[in-house]
């Protein structure tokens, strides 16, 4: 093919209006060694085209894909990457609960000495009784050891007093007129020596 | 269809479904995952497929919905870097060359695009389809395709221009 018709052929690619005979036609050409300086600039586009076409699937998709339709089951081809989050948490939740059900069986929780217990209702109300007696006279001891703080009000009573100072020194402020005169001066007339 | 043609006729398709989600999802392992529910898909409705004018259309738009799908449900997005580099390492040695700084340039042109455009060039350049399949997997209409495949080749052809010209002001 010469050159003049090549060019053509280009201005036709660009603009879309190439049959696929035509596009195989440049593909091939420019595949080859005889390219022109000038022409150069386009060889890169159709390396790229017939490169991409040779992109192919791992050598192990016929075998999942065979595996697959044969049992009607669908499951990923790489599982891993796509549960590895739902896995790692399903993981970690079943150490925890495992963990915990293993310390409570151990007795970890529980009290090293266990509470004394009583199977006869009627000794278990009388030792309840006693000890909510225990109870409420302890909180009346506290009680009558709060009495002397009724003093308290009594005093505070008398604090109130107080308040009247506060009339007396309204009244006081008067003496403060008394600084608008000159200083009275003891030594006036005096002699010193 | 029997599981022999299902065999013969659909699961060829396999790269093509794939190449196609990736173009979606910049992401190898989701996409094998889709293809391989597009293909579940399909098996379970193997009875009615014979019904359809070609299956291989129906299997490209499935591919899409799922892709879709799939996006929305995202909850952080994916690194398509990341992706990339993970998949040279992987490469065989003798298909390392094909990765020169050229395509990655290329590369890097057409994943600032549209989404739209990049598919319609996948179709179109890599995958070599028609213009009538390709709107139909797309849902647009043929001229709408067309402008959209012009633009994205007039623009990728732009941008390489201009790296070009970058790295010989640099040099």
């Amino acid at each position: 093919m010469t050159t003049k018709e090549i060019e053509a052929l280009l201005a036709k690619y660009y603009d879309g209006e190439t049959s696929l005979n035509e596009e195989h036609l440049l593909k091939n050409f420019f595949k080859g060694d005889s390219i022109p300086d000038h022409l150069m600039a386009h060889q890169p586009l159709f390396k790229f085209t017939s490169t991409e076409a040779k992109t192919e699937v791992s050598s192990r998709f016929d075998q999942v894909l065979q595996e697959r339709i044969g049992t009607g089951k669908v499951v990923p081809m790489n599982p891993f990457r796509k549960h590895m989050a739902l896995s790692l948490s399903l993981a970690a939740s079943i150490v925890l609960i495992a963990g915990l059900i293993t310390l409570f069986r151990l007795g970890v929780f529980m009290p090293s000495q266990p509470y004394g217990t009583i199977t006869d209702p009627e000794l278990a109300y009388v030792e309840v009784r006693n000890a909510l007696y225990t109870v409420s006279s302890n909180l009346n001891s506290g009680l009558e050891k709060m009495k002397p703080l009724e003093s308290f009000s009594v005093g505070y009573d008398q604090v109130q007093n107080l308040q009247k100072f506060k009339s007396g020194l309204e009244t006081m402020s008067k003496i403060n007129q008394l600084d608008k005169y000159q200083p009275f001066k003891f030594n006036q007339g005096r002699k010193t020596n | 269809m029997n599981h022999q043609e299902f065999t013969s006729k659909v699961i060829p398709l396999k790269n093509k479904l794939f190449r196609f989600a990736k173009r979606y999802l910049e992401h190898t392992e989701e996409a094998e995952d889709i293809v391989q529910e597009v293909f579940i898909k399909l098996w379970v409705r193997r009875e009615k497929l014979d019904e359809y004018r070609s299956v291989e259309a129906l299997a490209m738009i499935t591919t899409k919905n799922l892709c879709l799908d799939k996006i929305k449900g995202r909850r952080y997005p994916v690194d398509p870097m990341d992706d990339h580099r993970r998949f040279l390492e992987n490469l065989p040695e003798e298909q390392k060359k094909d990765y020169s700084d050229e395509i990655r340039m290329v590369r890097k042109a057409m994943k600032s695009l549209p989404q739209q455009q990049q598919l319609i060039i996948q179709l179109r350049d890599i995958e070599g389809y028609d213009f009538e399949a390709i709107a139909e997997i797309m849902e647009m209409n043929e001229n709408a395709v067309r402008v959209n495949l012009s633009r994205a080749r007039k623009r990728i052809r732009d941008l390489i221009a201009t790296s070009k010209s970058y790295d010989y002001q640099r040099n």
